[in-house]
């Protein structure tokens, strides 16, 4: 055996050994990326899998007590074309049976800054027993940007955390 | 002034037109006057982006509101600093800010280079000038800067909260600088791929502005993290988001560059690896700015979606075609003269370092790109997180540590079992003994924590071994002070002993990064005024609110004393006043976290909510165990770089012998 194949073999285990990595990780860590409307069109084949689902906080629904850090709302579809994520907005034919589904979200921690009625949400975590039990609250930035989406840099207005 | 800013921009994307034509016409036709007007261009560049860059810079300081992007990104209450930085806090100003900064660089290089690499000089200048002209043709006809509003607002709409941070203020230059000046090595690249002059004339050339940039690309990654640390308020300083990895993946392939660039000079090998590198990194800063100006992958805390996305794709896939296409065209010039000739050589173990952070490179790509390729494919859209991120990456993070304590150490070509005994017996020694010594006494120490401690404390000892070495030389053969000896030592090569304390700032981060995700703790909780709480080893008591307000914030803080346990008793040791703010003209409320910082942790203290009628607050505090040590390694790691660039004598002469013409010192 030359020298160069050595190096190639040597080589190849190091891409395989990555490779391997890569696929476990993401078999063990992954999750479905979902709109609620998504969601609500089949929640029976997504209970106990790891989801992470954008919606808004449907108005009036929060109860947080400050002193046990429990929060529950219920979330419901973001209207289609008014979603701050491109997630949100890749929803595609509405669908008015599933407007109004709601789910309800159980969380514990500390509320987000921009957490409030109505605005849009990435939840992460598991469905059981037709609640959705998240481990993380994201909020995404308020729709009221959105007015002048097609504008090249109405972006440029939501640029949140950081440029670059 | 959005006249002057107007026309200023248009003239130089002219200028950079002319540029482009004239470089690439006079490098065809031998024409001397056609590259020298390039090069004035090149110059005429520059100046026209300053111009607008100063009129951009004055409209914001005289916060004209009438302009667009003045009152989307400032207020008649924001501090003067933060106007300035508002500069970049947008993404018409960033473009704008990058466009100067590339135009700043490419003036440097032509006078830089107005006496060498002539023949490759007009092919640098077209292609920085056409990375510009990119740049500056999306202002000049896709977001124009200097857009005027059909009516001019009362007042703006502010910069955003979470950037007006003083970490906020310098990361994103940083990073800019770090980015445009990966255009410098990558234009040497195509130069002498297009003129075949592929000897390392261009790698001595860009040798330093690698360096450069390497060391902007690693302070704004660290700043940023430092910003997001302060700032973002959950604990953490990187979340492996979009944006991140986009800042993340370019330091990474020039890093490996930095390395395999050493083989190329010592031992003329890895030619074609380090051209494909260094188009990567260029590259991969290109599909930075597509990844988080296109929403094609949603970001978390950035949502930049505008019309560039198609632009940048296209001027990406531009790049690929020209750069691959020159690449395999001069394929048979790049043959190597030397191979590898052990597995036990420097050349390898540099090349296996190569390969593992280009391998965390692909992960990272992967990781970040996978929601747009599930989709593709699966039509499923399915992500991955954190977890995902540091799984992959723990174990390659290992090995590339590992691989940063054997580089320095062992043997060019082949060494020998006694070499290899010689020179790593003491390191290995250490690692073990930093392994066991996690194990026993540190609490909550798992199996992948005193690896790492171990690989970390290995690196440390060969670099030590190195510097006792080489000073111990100096004293015997000079009969210097210890002190003298190792200033001179490092003085005297400055580039190898530099890059040892670049390690040793790596390793400090890396056991930041590791003992402040493994040992990190976190506690919640609703505490009424004269209430503790326990974190730790520390104590936390809520001693009550006060609140001031200006006219551009309102601020809600909460007066908390750290207490330290010592033994059995608590001692009072300070006090850390985490804040709720409120500004007023984007009408959003902020969080301000509260640090006590010591050498061995860091205490993050968050103000959840606070309610005024009870006067009960919501607190979460983490402790995060050596994350100083990230950012003291951080400044450790900019030092040695700086070492590194500092020229030497020897590379002094090495540039005047490259004035030499080539022909006159070829002919054996």
């Amino acid at each position: 055996m030359t020298r160069k194949t050595k190096f190639a073999i040597g080589s190849a285990i190091i891409a395989i050994a990555v490779a391997a990595l890569v696929y476990t990780a993401v078999r063990e860590t992954s999750a479905y990326f979902l709109t609620m409307d998504e969601y609500a069109r089949d929640p029976a084949a997504l209970a106990g899998q790891p989801l992470r689902l954008a919606g808004r906080v449907s108005t009036g629904t929060v109860k947080w007590d400050p002193r046990t850090l429990d929060l529950e709302f219920l979330l419901q579809p973001i209207p289609p074309g008014e979603g701050g994520t491109h997630e949100a907005r890749r929803v595609a034919a509405p669908d008015p049976a599933l407007a109004s589904a709601t789910l309800p979200v159980r969380y514990n921690g500390i509320l987000p800054d921009m957490f409030a009625d109505g605005r849009d949400v990435i939840v992460e975590g598991r469905v059981d027993g037709g609640v959705f039990h998240a481990k993380a609250l994201l909020t995404t930035c308020p729709s009221k940007y959105e007015a002048d989406v097609e504008g090249a840099d109405a972006g440029a207005a939501r640029d949140a955390a950081r440029p670059g | 002034m959005t006249e002057i800013g107007r026309l200023a921009i248009v003239l130089g994307w002219i200028v950079a037109l002319w540029g482009i034509a004239a470089s690439v016409a006079g490098a065809l036709r031998r024409d001397r006057t056609l590259i020298a007007s390039g090069s004035h261009a090149a110059f005429a560049f520059s100046a026209a982006t300053g111009i607008a860059v100063a009129a951009l810079l004055d409209l914001l300081v005289t916060r004209d509101f009438n302009v667009e992007y003045v009152a989307a990104y400032s207020s008649s209450t924001l501090p003067l600093w933060y106007t300035i930085a508002a500069l970049w806090g947008g993404m018409k100003g960033s473009l704008l800010w990058w466009t100067f900064i590339l135009a700043v660089c490419n003036a440097i290089v032509q006078v830089q280079n107005r006496r060498k690499n002539r023949d490759q000089m007009p092919w640098v200048t077209a292609t920085m000038l056409a990375v510009g002209a990119f740049f500056l043709s999306l202002l000049v006809f896709v977001t124009d800067p200097f857009e005027r509003l059909p009516f001019t607002p009362a007042e703006g709409s502010d910069l955003n909260p979470l950037l007006q941070n003083y970490w906020m203020t310098i990361h994103p230059p940083s990073l800019y600088v770090g980015y445009v000046t990966t255009t410098v090595p990558f234009a040497f690249a195509i130069a002498a791929l297009a003129t075949g002059k592929l000897g390392d004339a261009w790698i001595r050339t860009t040798r330093r502005w690698a360096i450069f940039s390497w060391f902007f690309l690693t302070l704004g990654n660290l700043f940023g993290a430092a910003w997001a640390y302060v700032v973002l308020g959950w604990g953490g300083y990187w979340a492996w988001d979009p944006v991140e990895n986009a800042a993340f993946m370019p330091w990474l392939t020039a890093t490996a560059f930095l390395h395999s660039v050493m083989i190329q000079e010592k031992k003329d090998m890895l030619k074609v690896w380090n051209m494909v590198l260094v188009i990567l990194t260029f590259a991969l800063t290109i599909f930075g700015t597509f990844l988080t100006r296109s929403g094609v992958i949603s970001s978390v805390h950035s949502f930049t979606q505008s019309g560039l996305g198609p632009f940048f794709m296209g001027f990406l896939l531009v790049i690929l075609a020209v750069s691959i296409g020159l690449l395999v065209w001069r394929l048979p010039l790049l043959k190597s003269r030397s191979e590898l000739e052990s597995v036990f050589s420097r050349e390898a173990a540099f090349l296996l370092n190569n390969l593992v952070l280009v391998g965390i490179a692909f992960t990272v790509f992967w990781g970040t790109v996978f929601p747009v390729l599930s989709e593709w494919v699966r039509g499923v859209k399915i992500t991955v997180g954190p977890p995902f991120f540091n799984r992959v990456n723990a174990p390659l993070a290992l090995v590339l540590v590992f691989l940063m304590g054997v580089g320095p150490i062992i043997a060019w070509r082949r060494a020998t079992w006694r070499s290899l005994r010689r020179s790593f017996l003491a390191p290995l020694a250490a690692g073990v003994v930093a392994g066991a010594a996690t194990l026993l006494f540190a609490s909550g120490a798992n199996f992948y924590a005193a690896v790492a401690f171990s690989v970390a404390a290995f690196a440390l000892a060969t670099v030590a071994s190195e510097f006792w070495r080489g000073v111990r030389v100096r004293r015997e053969m000079m009969g210097e002070a210890p002190w003298t000896a190792l200033s001179r030592l490092i003085g005297k090569n400055r580039r190898r002993y530099g890059g040892y304390i670049v390690h040793v700032g790596t390793a400090m981060v890396f056991i930041g990064i590791v003992a402040s995700s493994i040992f990190k703790v976190e506690v919640q909780k609703s505490l009424a005024v004269g209430q503790s709480v326990d974190v730790a080893g520390y104590a936390l008591r809520y001693d009550g609110i006060k609140a001031n307000e200006d006219a551009h914030v309102a601020r809600t803080a909460a007066v908390v004393s750290v207490f330290e346990r010592r033994g059995d008793e608590l001692v009072r040791v300070g006090t850390v006043e985490p804040e709720k703010r409120f500004y007023k003209k984007p009408k959003q409320p902020t969080t301000e976290v509260s640090i006590w910082s010591t050498l061995g942790a860091d205490l993050y203290v968050v103000l959840g909510s606070y309610d005024p009628e009870t006067r009960t607050a919501v607190f979460q505090a983490f402790l995060n165990p050596l994350i100083s040590w990230m950012w003291i390694g951080g400044v450790v790691m900019a030092l040695g770089t700086g070492i590194c660039m500092w020229p030497s004598y020897a590379e002094r002469t090495a540039t005047a012998d490259a004035r030499v013409p080539v022909g006159s010192r070829a002919a054996p």
